[in-house]
């Protein structure tokens, strides 16, 4: 088993999403699509690193030299071939940490998503940048896509620790002011604001040009309410108590919670936005895999 | 148009509804304290509250409103409500009904200005002259009063019996009657039947019922008690007396009485002799504890003196009145006899002795101390001695006793004329000595007189011991405590086991063996006795002189023949005193030879015809003449005389007293309901029993039970529909479930 230097890097899992690079890049293709006419312009001859050669990869980039003292087929890699700025925004704000049985929290689960993301995004040569919010920005790693900068971010998630209270919708407008250039935009969220002011901050995004996906994240206690007994619920953001008998409120619940995540996906499909919501309950890789695999599909 | 009547077999459980208050009470003072749990947002579930709200609302107030209805229908249940088309028990039906009146004692307490008897004795009347009269009716008093044998269907009678009626004196046991009852309706062929009975439930009188185990027939029969007997007891009474004593003149009498108070209170009263209407001695104050506790029952002792002979009667009586006067009196009637005969017989005579050496003076000082003194004080005891060779039949003539000491020998005659005597009622004293000719004795008037396996108590054989400075005592290591003749003489064991002997006859038991008295340390006896006919026999191994012992300076040698001298008189009969109830035993003495005769009998005051005569006949039996009076129901002195055919110069006359069953005193009764609980348990299981105060009362709860229809089954099957529904909506079976909180969501463990 190999041991990872990182808590939120796996490279069991990582292993798992072998296949996942060309299904990622597929995809990623497929969201720059929207951004570019043609996605292979732009490949400049300032070589900055080798990679190994995949299925698909125009064969004028190989490097032959390489070939000859390796024999193996290496793609030359150039700066200006990343043809994608990915920002990660990350919510850390104290509703994330939440988890209901022996599971992660939301705010672990979302870290592990940034961690795979921002790996297999590297791999590929894009640019990511990881941006981590509660109530403002906690910390803005700006993107790349050198190990050196996969390092750093791993590492910023780990001395991230959640608190505070969530103001998405402000935090989104901000960051939508802040990014000049036109990116693919991944929400790893609770979005516990004002569903409203969140679609018009997603719009926000939209208008600049950005595409966006937004995974949102959720712990089954949190849809399911599968509390029994009088309790006294305590918001976590807050310190708010609020005496509930679980039974004769859980239906009216469960309304509640599913209007509120069918306000998002359907903000979010009016605006051409791909929607995920993510349970904690399931494994991370297996989420990606079947999101990619959805998106492949819906894009033939 | 008939009304329906609304009532409930077991009213008094309808307390239970008082229960339906706790569900009320617990919401408001529940205040839940929940556990804290850590939730990211409270958003959707102050929506989910307040979007809830109402339902949750009307949820709790139907939870209540189910909780305090199943509550109340329990209670419902359990009272059994019953409803019924008003006076259907009555209204054209045809029921057959036994009356049984109590006219125990205790129904002479004062229940507000009437007597309970007074009261049941109308309420019974009315019965049987209402509408709602049965058709077949029968009446019993449960103390000796008229009985109709059969029912009939003509009440008139009964109900004039009814009215005519008076009170006993006696207890009731209730249980005989009402099975005389059932045996007369179980003739009858009526479709309604039942047991009517007016009475006070006095525990006394019911408590054979209720522990009953025979009554199931009785399944069928309405027992309908008309309780007039509720309400605060205040009675104190004498419940027992005894007089204690040989009935001789001049000898002392105590009269023991117990007194019981049966009041719900404390008590002091005083308590005082009355002899011959005039008061005797200091009344006594005595404080009693309330019913039920220690010291609510006291015994108190008067002494008495009776200095003449003949009828003695008088009564001890409790001053302060109560509600049951009856047994605030207790009387007497005593046959006092003139002092008692003693004969002592002198064997021994030597005139060259000193006469402290004469055995015959020794027990002529102990009997009869102050025989020849002037003024002597009253002495119950007349003795006088005559030489052994003077001794014939005729000197027996008109004693009581004869002590014979040291009497050398026996002829046929004389031994003849002493068992005569005996067998007669009176006594014979042996002293043995060294006179005694012990075959002639063991011949004469042992193995000589047939009867009973002959006079003495015991065979004479050989003296034994030695009479002399060195020689040792033969000391008593036993005697007799609880014979007659030493019960209650001495304080100590020890003063019983003073006697000594030097000398005395080995005695060996006959076929027909005596009781021994007193018993020497070796194991002989020193003292024998027998019954012989009606009498006694007496024998001592030694003598009351000097010359063998010191039996006749022991402590209790004194009273042992005083009191054996006084028991000779009392063997003849008993005092004139009889419990209400019982028969009275008359023996006329002096009566004429002829036949048929009669005793007439006047009845006391304190009967329903106060003065009324009443005439037994006398029959002669082995024991003398006597007559069997029954009707001893009224409490008081009775007075009679003889009644022959031809006029006679001394007609014999006397009195006798009869007193109440000391057990009526005590008016303790059941509760109604302790009383129906107890026939509607196994094995009675007598499910149409009914008590109420009055007769309306007691006819309408029949009426609900025979007519109407009991709904306890309904209420129960709602209370069980009340407890789905509260469940359903209470989610109870989901409540149930244990839910762990995990600790990391708990802000105190967190922290």
């Amino acid at each position: 088993m190999a041991v990872s230097p990182y808590k939120y890097f796996e490279p069991d899992r990582m292993g798992r999403l072998r296949n996942l690079n060309l299904l990622a890049r597929q995809a990623v293709e497929g969201f720059i699509t929207g951004l570019h006419r043609s996605p292979h312009k732009g490949f400049s001859v300032e070589f900055t690193e080798h990679r190994e050669y995949t299925s698909g990869d125009d064969i004028r980039h190989l490097d032959w030299v390489a070939y000859a003292r390796s024999d193996r087929y290496y793609i030359k890699q150039y700066e200006q071939e990343t043809n994608l700025r990915c920002y990660i925004l990350l919510d850390c704000s104290a509703s994330m940490n939440y988890r209901y049985g022996a599971g992660m929290t939301k705010f672990d689960y979302g870290c592990y998503l940034t961690a795979c993301l921002a790996y297999l995004m590297s791999r590929q040569q894009d640019m990511v940048g990881v941006v981590a919010f509660d109530e403002k920005v906690r910390f803005h790693i700006p993107p790349g896509s050198t190990p050196a900068h996969l390092d750093r971010v791993f590492r910023r998630l780990e001395e991230t620790r959640p608190s505070n209270k969530t103001a998405v919708a402000s935090t989104f407008h901000e960051l939508a002011a802040t990014i000049a250039k036109r990116g693919l935009i991944v929400i790893i969220s609770d979005l516990y604001d004002d569903p409203d002011e969140i679609a018009k901050a997603f719009q926000h995004f939209v208008w600049k040009r950005h595409q966006l996906l937004v995974l949102h994240v959720m712990d089954p206690a949190e849809l399911d309410f599968p509390f029994k007994k009088i309790l006294s619920f305590v918001d976590m953001e807050t310190d708010e108590k609020l005496q509930v008998d679980p039974r004769s409120v859980r239906d009216a619940y469960v309304e509640e919670v599913t209007a509120f995540i069918e306000k998002y996906r359907k903000e979010c499909g009016d605006r051409s936005i791909d929607y995920v919501l993510t349970r904690t309950d399931t494994p991370y890789d297996r989420m990606l895999l079947n999101y990619l695999a959805r998106r492949k599909a819906a894009m033939r | 148009m008939t009304a329906l009547a609304f009532g409930f077999a077991t009213p008094l459980l309808l307390l239970g509804l008082l229960a339906t208050v706790i569900p009320f009470i617990l919401h408001l003072l529940s205040s839940v304290k929940a556990q804290e749990v850590f939730f990211p947002t409270l958003r959707f579930l102050k929506r989910s509250m307040e979007k809830t709200a109402r339902r949750r609302r009307i949820q709790n107030w139907l939870l209540l409103l189910l909780r305090a209805g199943l509550l109340a229908l329990l209670a419902f249940a359990v009272s059994e409500p019953l409803t019924k088309t008003a006076g259907s028990w009555f209204s054209g039906q045809r029921y057959a009904a036994v009356v049984i009146l109590d006219n125990s004692m205790s129904m002479a307490a004062m229940s507000g200005s009437s007597s309970r008897f007074s009261q049941a004795r109308d309420q019974a009347a009315s019965l049987l002259s209402g509408e709602n009269m049965p058709t077949m009716a029968a009446l019993i008093t449960t103390n000796g009063g008229w009985v109709s044998p059969e029912m009939t269907a003509e009440l008139e009678p009964l109900r004039e019996q009814i009215t005519r009626s008076n009170i006993g004196a006696g207890a009731a046991a209730i249980l005989r009657p009402v099975q005389d009852a059932l045996d007369m309706l179980e003739k009858q062929t009526l479709p309604r039947r039942a047991i009517y009975i007016f009475s006070d439930l006095q525990v006394l009188s019911f408590e054979q019922m209720v522990l009953a185990q025979d009554l199931a027939r009785a399944k069928d029969v309405h027992l309908l008690v008309v309780n007039t007997g509720s309400g605060s007891v205040d009675n104190v009474g004498i419940t027992d007396l005894e007089v204690i004593g040989q009935r001789v003149v001049n000898s002392l009498l105590e009269f023991k009485v117990t007194l019981t108070n049966s009041s719900a209170i404390d008590k002091t009263v005083d308590v005082g002799l009355r002899v011959g209407g005039q008061a005797v001695g200091a009344k006594i104050s005595k404080s009693l504890a309330r019913s039920g506790e220690a010291g609510s029952s006291a015994t108190l002792t008067f002494r008495h003196r009776f200095t003449s002979s003949g009828p003695a009667s008088g009564e001890i009586y409790i001053e302060q009145g109560d509600q049951l006067a009856q047994d605030n009196v207790r009387r007497f009637c005593l046959r006092i006899g003139g002092r008692v005969k003693v004969l002592v017989v002198r064997g021994y005579s030597d005139p060259a002795d000193s006469p402290s050496m004469d055995p015959a003076m020794a027990l002529l000082a102990a009997l009869d101390p102050y025989a020849g003194a002037g003024d002597a004080p009253p002495w119950p005891i007349q003795a006088s001695v005559i030489e052994a060779d003077n001794f014939a039949s005729t000197s027996l003539a008109g004693m009581d006793a004869v002590y014979f000491c040291e009497m050398p020998a026996f002829s046929a005659d004389q031994a003849k004329a002493v068992a005569g005597f005996v067998q007669e009622g009176r006594t014979a004293c042996f002293f043995l000595g060294p006179n005694c000719n012990a075959n002639n004795y063991n011949e004469i008037l042992l193995d000589g007189i047939k009867d009973e396996g002959g006079l003495l108590p015991a065979r004479i054989g050989e003296p034994t011991g030695e009479v002399s400075l060195e020689a040792d005592a033969f000391t008593v290591d036993w005697v007799d405590v609880s014979h007659d003749y030493f019960k209650g003489l001495m304080q100590e064991m020890a003063d019983y086991l003073t006697m000594q002997v030097h000398r005395y006859y080995k005695l060996t038991a006959t076929p027909t063996p005596g009781q021994t008295l007193i018993r020497l340390a070796g194991g002989d006896p020193l003292a024998v006795t027998k019954r012989f006919g009606r009498g006694r026999v007496l024998m001592f191994a030694s003598t009351c002189s000097p010359r063998w012992g010191s039996i006749y300076v022991a402590p209790v040698f004194l009273p042992m023949v005083h009191r054996a001298s006084l028991l000779a008189r009392v063997s003849q009969r008993g005092d004139d005193m009889f419990l209400a109830g019982s028969p009275a035993i008359i023996w006329p003495e002096g009566l004429p030879n002829t036949d048929p005769l009669n005793i007439q009998v006047t009845l006391p005051l304190d009967a329903p015809n106060p003065g009324a005569v009443v005439s037994v006949p006398v029959r002669r039996t082995t024991e003398g003449a006597m007559a069997r009076f029954e009707q001893t129901t009224a409490l008081g002195v009775y007075k009679w005389k003889l009644i022959a055919d031809r006029p006679l110069d001394d007609t014999p006359a006397g009195q006798f007293v009869v007193n109440g069953d000391g057990r009526e005193s005590n008016l303790a009764s059941y509760t109604a309901e302790a009383f129906t609980a107890a026939m509607q348990r196994a094995p009675r299981n007598l499910q149409n029993v009914h008590v109420a105060a009055n007769l309306d009362a007691v006819n309408e709860a029949a009426s609900l039970a025979a007519e109407g229809h009991n709904w306890w089954d309904f209420a129960a099957i709602f209370a069980i529909l009340f407890l789905v529904l509260e469940a359903l909506v209470a989610n109870r079976g989901k409540a149930k479930v244990e839910e762990a909180i995990p600790d990391h969501l708990n802000p105190k463990m967190a922290a």
